[in-house]
């Protein structure tokens, strides 16, 4: 019991350490209006495998009657193959609490992004944020795996290996004795 | 211990699902299909040289060798050769004259089967492609008795002549082919085999070559060029090169078809014959046909098709000096008919099908053995929508005349029709094997219905007053005609004995196919034996494959999207003709929306785009990474109906189901990496919902997935692993507004979300299973209302089988590793097993082979219990669906017989016994005691 709660203690630490190790990278996330005709700088995210961070944040510059944005980011590899989602343009307003999810790859390269936004009082604040802007990690889960029964060990035998013991006659009854001794006393006390 | 409580639970909770014996062969529906028969593939064969009783061979376009008794059309046994279905592959089917062994060539591979039961006796690979197959029947003294070898050709960098031993499949000798000319057939005399060669000229024109081979020792004896001039440009107007006839011959036309050129193949002289075209117009397709044995006369006939009308000319060869000559002509006759040519001993005989008739000649003289009529009215062929393609014959002879021929023809609509002296006996739809897509057709009469109470709904009370008093005058015209026909509607219910023609219950849905050869076809699902329509929807070039799709439109029209005409089309389901674009309503299912949104694959990569007023402009992206492909992309179906938008639980509180018509789940790959990713995306805003990643995945096997309601299921082989095997599985995963009861997150009570406006993200569960068998294919059943629970449907390719999965058996909510609590049970949930077995009862084909199953299509009926499935690819199996049981419908077993016989002993008891009351009461007033 001991010796697995250190173990998991060091491994924790060791696991905290890699990642405190880990480059970090960063992304220029955009924000785009559907009728503009170029995409705005929205903000600059430093992220590793677990955790992000807020580099800059910029309030975008949304005509009154847009309804839609484009939330998003350029691929490394090329300028004009972008990722992103749609979001409503009153998401981006001034006075809410605004989420950017960082999706992961396997890799822990972004591949793409997501966008909420709350009105101030649903969520409390926390986070790491900048003028309403927080930003979250989105990892990519391993696939479900099958939950599978536990295996039946077998000793050299071919008999079960982790039979329990069968419990003596005393560890099974105690309490029957221990009741019949306090009655025997308690009577042998009421007679006298 | 535990085990059988587990079982019992199992048992009490869910009522096993199962096809019910008395319906096995009643709802359900199938076509054993082999596929379009080729001409050079398809003959009568006796699978016992004892007998005279024949069967028809094929290797069909679909791949599938097989056998089919004449007599009735059944399927005798066959075999599926390969799941590629390379249409440009050329396959081969070679039967040993009285000899219970079929060769076929496919591909690369070479298969004997016992001709009586189709078991494989040997398979060979050859090293490449196949260019030629044939049977050796001659007897050299090497040949092992009984079974003939098989010579075989094939083409790539090093082409080979092969001589394989017949009984073993052992290759006895091998003749490499070094000349660099291109191979093109083999053949063989009684004395030698000859490999036929194209070789290229400087000038780009073919010269065919001989090589003489030894059939012993497979060396070279000789080897010689044909003088061909230049007229060879294509090896296409080759028109055959014979083979095992008592003397083979090359025979070769111009481009124009001026010249029938023929060489008896051994000899160096070529024949010339002008081709004479009857004062009509020049043929448009010459083909030779002749007999297959080294027994029979060596005569031959050519058939010219022109435009319009179709002759033929039947041609001697002395096979001792090897002179060609002209023996007589077959008159020329309008449309399109088709020749074929069947032995009897020595002697040859050619059986000619038109529209209206069959006749049968002896090669030796003109003189007609036998004429029969095509006595059908109801026939396809004599009605004129479809025409002869090609046929086989068999001819039984008495004496000096024929006395019975049967003839196997294909129509151009795609029939397989066997005419016994010129009555059809059978059709067999081979077209359906080719089907690319299909889809139900709403039946139309009960939504007519359906439209016109809305529209009463929806107008002034005034006008809809008047709608629905001239709405009945309609209805009491029809009065008179639903009296007369009340009496035998009574009758069919009481005996059982089926349909009236009408379809109160909608299980009579059309199914519309399009076919990879550009054809529609229609079916009912009411009479599913024969095909409702079939028409040639566009033209294709050969080798061309349709890619297209089909989609119900509006009741009763459905539409056809295809990657040759720009604009969808439309056609009528119940007759087949097409409809101009601007008399299909609208479909309703799709509501107004502020934004329309489309969502596109293409070019591999996935993005939503919505109008505006500079054209398209692009809403979200999906960029893949670098090296992921898509797998496939699972929209949620447009006609989902869902009864609940909550689950209710054993305590009487309800989880909330993530319910959004803009649900898609994407399956993607990686290059060179054997990983799974999955997404669940809103295809309105492009937001990732859920992913996921697998590794160690084996992309070989098949990967299905589906999406219906709020929950997504696929399926994959997972590689073996340390801790664990290679094995098949399914996972299954549910999306949720939130995971507490009675808790709709942050929705709260908003009855309206928007995709874009909205931050709501559901919580996903899933769940894992091992399943026995992989999964090619998954489709999920659907009801009117969605009240019904629903199934999901996997087509097992391997067993050539479906099964339907019912939806609480892969509910993700099963509890792992403990037992459900009282509530739990009260919601119907069990516990956990890491092992799906498909249960024999939920194989919807019983004891049906559903071979090669593509796709399997649902559609709710009138009846919300059930719902109509679909399978199409090779097989055509369909069947209903009562996923929660017939609660809705008598089921066959219901007495009705019994129920009036009980209602009339009442009355006659109440008649009886009230007078006797009666009495008794008066007699109780005035009597005292």
């Amino acid at each position: 019991m001991h010796i697995s709660t250190a173990c998991s203690l060091v491994l924790a630490f060791v696991s905290a350490l890699a990642t405190a190790l880990q480059p970090e990278r960063t992304v220029d996330i955009f924000a785009w209006p559907l009728s503009a005709a170029k995409p705005q700088a929205l903000s600059k995210i430093g992220y590793n495998s677990t955790t992000a961070t807020v580099k800059t944040y910029k309030t975008p510059l949304i005509p009154a009657d847009e309804q839609i944005v484009r939330i998003g980011f350029f691929h490394s590899d090329s300028s004009t193959t972008w990722s992103g989602i749609a979001t409503s343009a009153s998401n981006l307003a001034e006075g809410k609490d605004k989420k950017l999810q960082i999706l992961l790859n396997t890799e822990g390269l972004i591949y793409h992004v997501g966008f909420a936004a709350y009105d101030p009082a649903v969520v409390g604040r926390s986070g790491a944020r900048k003028d309403g802007l927080s930003v979250e990690v989105v990892p990519m889960r391993a696939g479900p795996a099958v939950h599978m029964n536990k295996p039946v060990v077998l000793d050299a035998e071919g008999k079960l290996a982790d039979k329990e013991p069968e419990k003596t006659f005393l560890q099974k009854y105690w309490w029957a004795i221990g009741i019949f001794l306090v009655l025997q006393l308690v009577m042998a006390g009421s007679k006298e | 211990m535990l085990l059988p409580i587990y079982a019992a639970v199992i048992l009490l909770l869910r009522p096993a699902l199962a096809v019910f014996a008395d319906e096995a062969w009643t709802v359900d529906y199938h076509h054993a299909l082999l596929g379009l028969p080729k001409q050079s593939t398809t003959f009568f064969h006796r699978p016992d040289p004892s007998s005279r009783a024949s069967l028809i061979y094929t290797l069909s376009e679909q791949g599938v060798v097989g056998a089919v008794n004449p007599r009735d059309g059944g399927v005798v046994w066959r075999h599926l050769l390969n799941s590629s279905r390379d249409a440009t592959q050329s396959s081969f089917l070679r039967a040993g004259d009285a000899q219970d062994a079929i060769v076929s060539g496919l591909g690369g591979q070479v298969t004997a089967f016992s001709a009586a039961d189709g078991r494989v006796d040997w398979q060979h690979d050859v090293p490449d492609a196949l260019v030629d197959l044939e049977i050796l029947e001659l007897e050299d003294g090497r040949g092992t008795p009984g079974a003939k070898d098989t010579l075989c050709m094939s083409a790539g960098q090093h082409p080979t002549v092969q001589r394989l031993d017949g009984a073993t499949g052992v290759v006895k000798w091998e003749h490499k082919i070094e000349s660099g000319d291109t191979p093109y057939q083999v053949s063989a005399s009684t004395t030698e085999v000859f490999a036929i060669l194209l070789h290229k000229t400087v000038l780009g024109y073919i010269k065919i070559k001989v090589i003489t081979l030894d059939p012993v020792t497979g060396r070279k004896t000789d080897e010689y060029t044909l003088s061909s001039e230049n007229e060879l440009a294509t090896a296409e107007t080759i028109l055959a090169v014979g083979a095992n006839s008592a003397s083979p011959i090359i025979a070769w036309t111009d481009s124009a078809y001026k010249t029938l050129r023929i060489n008896v193949i051994g000899k160096k002289a070529i024949v010339d014959f002008p081709i004479n075209t009857l004062g009509g117009r020049p043929p448009q397709r010459v083909t030779l046909h002749a007999p297959y044995l080294t027994t029979s006369l060596a005569h031959f006939l050519v058939h010219y098709q022109s435009l319009d009308s179709d002759w033929a000319e039947v041609y001697h060869i002395d096979v001792k000096t090897g002179r060609v000559e002209k023996a007589y002509d077959l008159p020329k006759i309008e449309g399109r008919s088709s020749f074929s040519t069947s032995t009897n001993g020595a002697n040859v005989y050619f059986t000619r099908v038109t529209k209206d008739q069959v006749f049968t000649v002896a090669s030796t003289s003109h003189g007609i053995l036998g004429r029969w009529n095509v006595d059908s009215p109801t026939s396809s062929l004599t009605d004129g929508t479809a025409r002869p393609v090609h046929a086989v014959s068999e001819v039984s002879v008495k004496g000096e005349s024929v006395s019975a021929v049967r003839s196997a023809v294909l129509l151009s609509s795609g029939e397989w029709l066997l005419l016994r002296n010129g009555s059809p006996q059978w059709t067999r739809p081979e077209i359906l094997a080719g089907t690319v897509s299909a889809a139900f057709a709403l039946p139309s009469e009960v939504s007519d219905l359906v439209n016109e109470l809305q529209e009463e709904a929806h107008s002034n009370p005034v006008s809809a007053y008047v709608h629905r008093v001239t709405r009945h005058i309609g209805d009491i015209q029809k009065l008179p005609s639903l009296l007369t026909a009340l009496p035998q509607r009574f009758v069919h219910g009481f005996l059982g004995t089926g349909s009236d023609g009408s379809d109160t219950f909608g299980f009579n849905n059309i199914i519309v196919s399009a076919t990879s050869d550009g054809h529609l076809v229609a079916v009912d699902a009411g009479r599913p034996s024969d095909i409702l329509w079939s028409s040639a929807a566009v033209i294709l070039s050969s080798g061309q494959v349709w890619k297209v799709r089909v989609e119900s439109a509006a009741p009763g029209i459905v539409r056809v999207i295809d990657d040759i005409s720009p604009m969808p089309t439309f056609f009528n389901a119940s007759t087949g003709a097409a409809i101009g674009d601007d008399e299909v309503a609208s479909d309703s299912a799709v509501p107004n929306t502020a934004v329309e949104v489309d969502f596109t694959l293409k070019d591999g990569q996935l993005y939503g785009t919505t109008a505006s007023q500079s054209g398209h402009n692009d809403l979200w992206q999906f960029g893949l990474q670098k090296g992921e492909t898509i797998l496939s992309l699972t929209p949620r179906p447009v006609n989902d109906p869902v009864a609940s938008i909550g689950k209710v639980l054993g305590d009487r509180k309800v989880l909330y189901k993530y319910l959004n018509p803009n649900l898609a789940l994407l399956a993607t790959t990686y290059a060179g990496q054997s990983r799974v990713s999955i997404y669940v995306l809103n295809t309105v805003s492009g937001a990732i919902l859920y992913s996921n990643s697998h590794r160690n995945i084996d992309l070989a096997a098949p990967i299905a997935a589906t999406l219906s309601e709020n929950w997504f299921a696929y399926s994959y082989t997972a590689e073996s692993t340390s801790t664990a095997p290679k094995g098949h599985q399914l996972v299954v995963g549910e999306l949720f507004e939130s995971l507490t009861s009675n808790d709709r997150g942050l929705l709260d009570a908003a009855t309206n979300v928007s995709s874009l406006a909205s931050s709501t993200q559901p919580l996903t569960l899933t769940q894992t299973y091992h399943i026995p068998e992989s999964i090619s294919k998954m489709s999920v059943t659907q009801t009117r209302q969605g009240i019904t629970s629903r199934q999901l449907l996997a087509v097992l390719a391997e067993s050539n089988a479906i099964v339907g999965i019912p939806r609480g058996v892969i509910d993700p909510r099963r509890p792992v590793n403990r037992e459900p609590t009282k509530d739990e049970q009260a919601e119907g949930l069990f516990r956990y097993t890491p092992v799906i077995d498909f249960d024999p009862k939920w194989y919807l084909n019983h004891r049906r082979e559903v071979l090669g199953v593509k796709d399997v299509i649902t559609s709710p009926a009138i009846l919300e219990s059930t719902s109509l499935v679909y399978a199409y690819g090779l097989d055509v199996f369909g069947t209903r669906l009562n996923p929660s049981f017939n609660f809705d419908m008598l089921g066959k077993d219901f007495n009705k017989f019994q129920m009036l016989a009980t209602v009339a002993a009442l009355a006659v008891a109440t008649f009886v016994v009230a007078p006797l009351v009666q009495r008794k009461q008066i007699n109780q007033r005035w009597q005292f005691t």
